[in-house]
C-alpha cells in the first residue's frame, strides 16, 4: 500500500501490446509529471497533445494528456492521465522513469480506491461494488454491482440505521427521563416499530443466497460410477471438449473444471474421476478427490448408468456423499431405463432451503432422464432442457426475489443476521426492569448495521430523543 | 503570598477544585467575591439524578467532598430508576440549602485552602504562562497554576421580561473585567442562557389538595464513608400546568425575554423553559411541577419544571393557573440568564488551556450546566493543577520522582472521562448535561462501583485521605472474597431443580455467579442451594449481582475497550502538520488543524470526521514517528 502524501501512479490498462495505453497518475504531484518528460501539463479540465521526451531529448511518444484537479477528480486528489501508444517499451519507459522520481510511487493493489474513499468520493459498499463491477463476467453480475453501487443496499440500511437510532432514542428516554411524564404508548410502540424492523431484515435475508452467488459463482460437481457419462455431460454444457472422453471405464483421473454461465450465474463445473473400488493408486487418488470435490462443492449432479442393474443403489450410496443438494441424472436412458425397486425407505433426501415438499423430493429421486452420446459436435441426443432446469434448480433459489437479491457479501449478510439477533435479544427484555440491557443489546444492533457503512452517534440518539418528546422541568 | 494553586470561584467546580489541590498537598487559595456564599445552590438545590449522580458518585470515589456535603444536608433522599437495572440507578437528594453551603464551607476550611474574599480583575501572565490573579483593587496573588471557575460571572445579563441586569447570580455582580481578559486572549467564545423559576412561599402553598412524594426509606447515602442519613426527611408536592396556565403564557409569550429575541444565548433543549415547553409541544394540555421545599426551616419552595423569563405579573398569573397555587406568593420572581462561555475545545484533557499553560477552566465557563458536572470538571482541573504545579517545584531542584504529571481518566473509566472527552472534541452548542446514555460503556460505569473503578487510581495520584484508603482497602478485600464465594459456588441441574431454580439443557454445572446473571434471580434466592452466601454483607452484595448481572455484556464490550485504549495510547503531537498527511479531504484537514485533537481516540469521535480520517492520521504518524505508544495504564496515565 502507497503512503499517505504519495502520488501513485500505474497502467490503468492491460499490460501487453494495444493501440493505446492509459496510465493514470493521482497525488500532489500528478500536474508535476509531465514536466518530467520535458512537456507541459495542461490546465484542469482540459486535455492537450503533448510529445514525451526522455533526457537526451529524444522522443519517446505523442500522448494525449488529460489533467484533472482535485477534489473534482475520480480520487479527490490531482490526477493526471497519460494517453499513449499501447507499447510495452513506450509504457515501460514512462513507468520506470516515474518511479524514479521523488514522491511518485507505483501503485499496490487498491491504492486509487483508496484515495476515492478517503476523499469521500465511495463509501465501503460503493467500494465493493465497483470491485464487483471490474470483475464480473456475466449480466447478471454486471447489473448487481451497479445495483450496488447506486445504493441498493446502502439505502435499506440507512433507513434501518434511522429505525434503531429512533429505537434507542426512545428507549433512552425511558431511561434518563424516568421522572418525566412521558407518553404511556411509548414501550408499545416501541415493541411494534422493532418488530417490523426486524421483519425488514429477515425479508432481506431470505434470498437463498442468491446475491452472493451471482457475485462469487456457484460450484457443481458432476459425481457417479466409472463410465455413467459426466465428461460427456461436462464436455455438452461446456460446449467443447474440455474433457477426454471414451469408452474406458476410469478414464477421468483428476478433476476437470469448466465454467459456464447459467442465467447470469457463474457455474464451475468439475468433472470428477468415476466412483469405484481400484487397486490402482493414481486412480484411487481420483476418486478420493472426487468425493472431496463433491462434498465441498454447493451442489452436485449424480450420473448413472440407467440401462444398468444397480443403478438406484449406486445412486442413493452417491447421494449420502454430497456435500450439498444435488440432482440425479439417468444417463442412458434410450437404452431403456433399468427397472429398480422403489425407493429405498432408508434413502436419504437431503433438502435445501430452495426445494421443499416431498414431491419435489421424490422427483428428484426418481432422476432425469436423458441420453447422452458421444458425438463429436457434442450434441445432446435427448432434450438439453431438463438437464439445464436440473441445474438451475440447484443454482438458482427458489426465493430468489426475482433476482433482485441485495446482499451480495458474506459480511453482509453477517452484520445484518447480527443486527436482527441482537435486536431479538433486545426485546427478549422486560423494558420495565431491564431496559438498561435491551439498550445495550440496540446499541449492539446498530453497531453490527453500522459496520456495512460507518458507525452510530451518541448526538444523533440524542437529538432524537429531545425532538420527539417534550422533556425537562 | 505564592500559593501552587489559586482557584477563582466559590461554586461547586471552585469548591472541588480548592479541596482537590489541597489534597494532593498543594498550597491553594480559594479567591470569591463573598466568602459567605461558597457552596451556594443558585438554581435548584438537588444534587444527583440520572448521569448526575453517577458523577457524584465518582467524585466520591477520588475523595472529593460533593458527596459528603448532600450526605450532611439531603432532606428528601430518592434512588431514581430504581425498578430498573443498576447500571441506571440514579442517586438524588434534595438538599437543605444552608445545610449544604455550611457543610460545603467546613470541608474548604478543614482541608487547609486560603479563603480570599475579593473580586478577581486580571490575570499574571509570565512568558505567556499564568502566574496568578490580581484582585481589582491592585493585590496580586501568585501561584503556579490558576483554575478559573467564574459560573455564570463572565459577562452575565439577567432577563426577567424586558428588564435587562448585568449580574452574575441574582445580586451579585458579573466579572467583566476577567470576561474581557479572556476575550483579548482570542479564545473563542460563545454565549450560553439558562433560567430559573419564581420562588415560592411555601407557607401560601394548599399542600393539602396535593399528591406529596415521600423520600426513600431507609434513604441511601452518596459517600461510601457516610454510614448513615441523619438529616430529618420530608416531602414533596406535585402539581400540573392547566389550560388556563396555558392560556397565559401563549397570550404573553411576544413578552418573554427568551422569544422578544432579546436574549442570543442557545439554551438547553432538555431543561427548557415553561414557555418553550408549550410552544414546542402544544398539542401536550399539561406539563408536571415538583414542589420542592429548600430547606428544613426555610418557607422557600422551589417549583421544579416552571422556569420561565415573563414578566412578573405574567408570572403572578402563571402561579395562581396551577392547582395548589391558587393563592401562592412570589418570593423571587424567575428569570433567565445569559452569559459567556469558552469553547471547551480550546482545552486540553486536563483542562488547562491550549493557548496558556497553567490557566485551567471548569465548571459552566466550560459550556456545561449543573453542580456536578461543575464539580466533576473541579476535581480534574484541581488535581491536574497541583500536579502542575508540583512539576514546577521539581524544575527549580526538588526532586519530582515518580509522580505522574497529568492524570485523565478515559470514557470507559469514568462518566466523568466521557464528559471532559465530549465536552474537548465536541464543544458544547448547548449547555452539557449528563445523561446515562452519553455512556458507551453504562452497564460498566456504575454508581454502585465507582469506587472501584476510580479509587485506585486516586491512590496512585495523591488525592485520596487515609481514612478512605483505609476503608476502601476494606471493601475492596471484602469483594474478593465474596466474588470468590459466587464464583465457588457450584451446582448441577439436578440440584438446581430441586431448589426451583433455572437449570441450564447442558447439564454442566452452573455457579452462583452464572445464575445471578439471569432476570429475577439475586442472592437471597440462592442462600437455600449455598447457604456460605449468607455471609455476604449487604453493601457488598449489590455490586457483586450487579457485577454478576451484566458479565455478559461487559465481556463483550471489552474488546471495544481494547479499541478505545489503543487509539487513546497514540498521542498527536501539539504542532502536527496536517497537511502533510495524504489520503484527508480538505475538510478533515481542516476540522483537525482548528481543533487539534491530542489522540488518534479523539480523531475518531470528531463530528463530520469519516473513520477513514484517523486511519490516516495513524498511518502518518507511524510513518513519521516512533515511541507514540503511552501504554494505558491501569493507573494514572502520565
Amino acid at each position: 500500500m502507497s503512503r499517505s502524501g504519495d502520488t501513485i501512479f500505474a497502467l490503468a490498462t492491460p499490460p501487453g501490446r494495444s493501440a493505446i495505453a492509459v496510465l493514470r497518475i493521482s497525488g500532489p504531484a500528478a500536474h508535476e509529471a509531465p514536466a518530467l518528460f520535458g512537456a507541459k501539463c495542461p490546465p484542469p479540465g482540459h486535455y492537450a497533445l503533448a510529445r514525451l521526451y526522455d533526457g537526451d531529448a529524444t522522443p519517446i511518444d505523442e500522448v494525449l494528456l488529460l489533467a484533472m484537479r482535485g477534489p473534482n477528480s475520480s480520487t479527490g486528489e490531482d490526477v493526471l492521465e497519460i494517453h499513449c501508444h499501447g507499447s510495452v517499451a513506450v509504457t515501460s519507459y514512462l513507468l520506470e522513469h516515474l518511479s524514479k522520481a521523488m514522491g511518485f510511487v507505483p501503485a499496490g493493489p487498491g491504492d486509487f480506491t483508496h484515495q476515492m474513499f478517503a476523499n469521500d468520493k465511495i463509501d465501503l459498499l460503493g467500494v465493493e461494488g465497483l470491485a464487483d463491477l471490474i470483475d464480473s463476467e456475466t449480466d447478471l453480475q454486471r447489473s448487481q454491482a451497479w445495483r450496488q453501487m447506486s445504493g441498493a443496499l446502502y439505502r435499506p440500511v440507512i433507513e434501518w440505521r434511522e429505525g434503531l437510532i429512533r429505537l434507542g432514542a426512545h428507549l433512552e428516554a425511558l431511561i434518563d427521563f424516568a421522572e418525566e411524564d412521558l407518553p404511556e404508548e411509548v414501550e408499545k410502540s416501541l415493541r411494534a416499530d422493532a418488530d417490523a424492523l426486524k421483519k425488514a431484515m429477515e425479508v432481506v435475508l431470505d434470498d437463498g443466497g442468491f446475491g452472493e452467488r451471482v457475485r462469487s459463482g456457484i460450484t457443481l460437481a458432476l459425481l457417479g460410477p466409472v463410465n455413467a457419462g459426466k465428461s460427456t455431460l461436462l464436455n455438452h454444457l461446456a460446449g467443447r471438449d474440455a474433457a477426454i472422453v471414451s469408452a474406458q471405464a476410469g478414464t477421468t483421473r483428476d478433476i476437470v473444471s469448466v465454467r459456464i454461465d447459467l442465467d447470469g450465474i457463474a457455474v464451475t463445473l468439475l468433472d470428477t474421476a468415476g466412483v469405484r473400488d481400484t487397486e490402482n493408486d493414481i486412480e484411487a487418488e481420483g476418486v478420493r478427490r472426487a468425493l472431496a470435490a463433491a462434498k465441498n462443492a454447493d451442489g452436485a449432479l449424480i450420473v448413472v448408468d440407467a440401462s444398468l442393474a444397480g443403478w438406484r443403489d449406486e445412486a442413493d450410496d452417491l447421494t449420502a456423499l454430497c456435500g450439498g443438494p444435488y440432482r440425479l441424472i439417468l444417463n442412458k436412458a434410450d437404452k431403456g431405463v433399468h427397472p429398480e425397486a422403489s425407493i429405498r425407505p432408508d434413502a436419504s433426501i437431503k433438502d435445501e432451503p430452495s426445494i421443499d415438499g416431498s414431491d419435489e423430493a421424490r422427483q428428484r429421486q426418481a432422476g432425469i432422464n436423458v441420453s447422452l452420446l458421444d458425438a463429436p459436435d457434442n450434441t445432446l441426443a435427448s432434450d438439453n432442457e431438463p438437464i439445464i432446469n436440473a441445474l438451475r434448480e440447484l443454482v438458482i433459489p427458489a426465493n430468489n426475489a426475482g433476482g433482485a437479491s441485495i446482499i451480495t457479501r458474506q459480511r453482509h449478510r453477517h452484520a445484518i443476521e447480527e443486527t436482527a439477533a441482537a435486536l431479538t435479544a433486545a426485546m427478549a427484555h422486560d423494558f420495565a426492569t431491564a431496559p438498561e440491557m435491551a439498550a445495550e443489546d440496540l446499541r449492539r444492533a446498530a453497531d453490527a448495521l453500522g459496520r456495512i457503512t460507518g458507525i452510530i452517534d451518541v448526538e444523533e440518539l440524542l437529538g432524537n430523543i429531545f425532538s420527539s418528546f417534550c422533556i425537562g422541568k | 503570598m505564592n500559593y501552587d494553586v489559586i482557584i477563582v470561584g466559590g461554586g461547586h467546580a471552585g469548591c472541588e477544585a480548592a479541596a482537590a489541590a489541597a489534597r494532593m498537598g498543594a498550597r491553594a487559595a480559594l479567591v470569591t467575591m463573598r466568602a459567605d456564599r461558597i457552596g451556594e445552590m443558585s438554581c435548584n438545590p438537588a444534587i444527583g439524578g440520572l448521569g448526575k449522580g453517577h458523577l457524584v458518585r465518582e467524585i466520591d470515589a477520588l475523595d472529593g467532598i460533593m458527596a459528603r456535603a448532600i450526605d450532611a444536608s439531603g432532606i428528601q433522599f430518592r434512588m431514581l430508576n430504581k425498578s430498573r437495572g443498576p447500571a441506571v440507578h440514579g442517586p438524588r437528594a434534595q438538599a437543605d440549602r444552608r445545610l449544604y453551603r455550611t457543610a460545603m464551607q467546613t470541608f474548604i476550611r478543614d482541608a487547609g485552602v486560603d479563603v480570599i474574599e475579593a473580586a478577581v480583575g486580571d490575570l499574571i501572565v509570565d512568558a505567556g504562562e499564568c502566574r496568578g490573579v490580581i484582585g481589582e483593587d491592585g493585590t496580586p496573588y501568585r501561584a503556579a497554576a490558576v483554575v478559573l471557575t467564574t459560573g455564570t460571572f463572565l459577562g452575565g445579563l439577567i432577563h426577567l421580561g424586558d428588564e435587562i441586569t448585568p449580574a452574575g447570580r441574582v445580586g451579585e455582580a458579573p466579572s467583566n473585567f476577567l470576561a474581557e481578559r479572556l476575550h483579548k486572549l482570542g479564545l473563542p467564545v460563545g454565549r450560553l442562557k439558562t433560567g430559573t423559576p419564581p420562588r415560592i412561599d411555601g407557607r401560601s402553598i394548599d399542600w393539602q389538595s396535593l399528591d406529596m412524594q415521600p423520600a426513600d426509606d431507609p434513604p441511601v447515602p452518596f459517600s461510601t464513608l457516610t454510614n448513615r442519613i441523619t438529616v430529618p426527611q420530608i416531602e414533596c408536592g406535585i402539581t400540573r400546568t392547566t389550560a388556563k396556565t396555558h392560556a397565559i403564557i401563549a397570550e404573553s409569550i411576544h413578552l418573554s425575554a427568551v422569544y422578544s429575541g432579546q436574549i442570543a444565548g442557545q439554551g438547553p433543549r432538555y431543561c427548557p423553559s415553561i414557555e418553550d415547553k408549550i410552544k414546542r409541544f402544544a398539542d401536550k394540555t399539561s406539563h408536571q411541577i415538583f414542589l420542592e421545599p429548600e430547606g428544613l426551616d426555610d418557607d422557600t419552595v422551589y417549583p421544579n419544571g416552571i422556569s420561565t423569563s415573563l414578566p412578573r405579573h405574567v408570572q403572578d398569573a402563571l402561579v395562581a393557573s396551577i392547582p395548589g397555587l391558587e393563592k401562592a406568593k412570589i418570593l423571587q420572581y424567575g428569570y433567565a440568564i445569559e452569559y459567556d462561555f469558552i469553547d471547551p475545545r480550546a482545552l486540553l484533557r486536563t483542562l488547562e488551556l491550549k493557548a496558556m499553560s497553567g490557566l485551567f477552566l471548569a465548571g459552566q465557563i466550560n459550556g456545561t450546566t449543573g453542580y456536578e458536572e461543575a464539580a466533576a470538571q473541579g476535581l480534574i482541573a484541581g488535581i491536574n493543577a497541583a500536579l502542575k504545579a508540583g512539576s514546577e517545584q521539581s524544575k527549580t531542584g526538588q526532586t519530582d520522582g515518580e509522580r505522574a504529571r497529568e492524570f485523565n481518566l478515559d470514557r470507559a473509566d469514568a462518566y466523568i472521562g466521557v464528559m471532559i472527552d465530549d465536552l474537548i472534541t465536541r464543544g458544547a452548542p448547548e449547555p452539557y448535561r449528563m445523561f446515562t446514555s452519553r455512556a458507551e460503556y453504562r452497564l460498566l460505569l456504575r454508581a454502585d462501583n465507582a469506587d472501584q473503578r476510580l479509587t485506585d487510581y486516586g491512590m496512585a495520584i495523591g488525592c485520596v485521605s487515609t481514612a478512605r484508603q483505609t476503608a476502601w482497602c476494606e471493601k475492596k478485600s471484602a469483594l474478593k472474597a465474596a466474588r470468590a464465594l459466587v464464583d465457588g459456588a457450584l451446582a448441577r441441574p439436578g440440584a438446581l431443580i430441586a431448589k426451583g431454580l433455572p437449570a441450564p439443557r447442558d447439564g454442566a454445572r452452573r455457579s452462583a455467579a452464572d445464575l445471578l446473571a439471569l432476570e429475577g434471580i439475586n442472592l437471597p434466592s440462592l442462600v437455600t442451594l449455598w447457604p456460605e452466601l449468607a455471609q455476604i454483607p449487604a453493601g457488598i452484595a449489590t455490586q457483586i449481582e450487579a457485577d454478576c448481572r451484566y458479565a455478559g455484556y461487559i465481556d463483550r464490550q471489552q474488546a471495544d475497550i481494547d479499541a478505545l485504549r489503543r487509539d487513546e495510547a497514540v498521542r498527536i503531537p501539539a504542532d502536527f502538520d496536517y497537511a502533510a498527511v495524504g489520503g484527508l479531504s480538505a475538510e478533515a484537514r481542516d476540522v483537525m488543524s482548528r481543533l487539534r485533537p491530542q489522540t488518534v481516540g479523539q480523531v475518531n469521535r470528531l463530528p463530520g470526521l469519516t473513520p477513514a480520517a484517523a486511519l490516516a492520521v495513524l498511518r502518518h504518524l507511524k510513518r513519521d514517528q516512533r515511541d507514540l505508544a503511552v501504554p494505558h495504564a491501569s493507573a494514572p496515565r502520565t
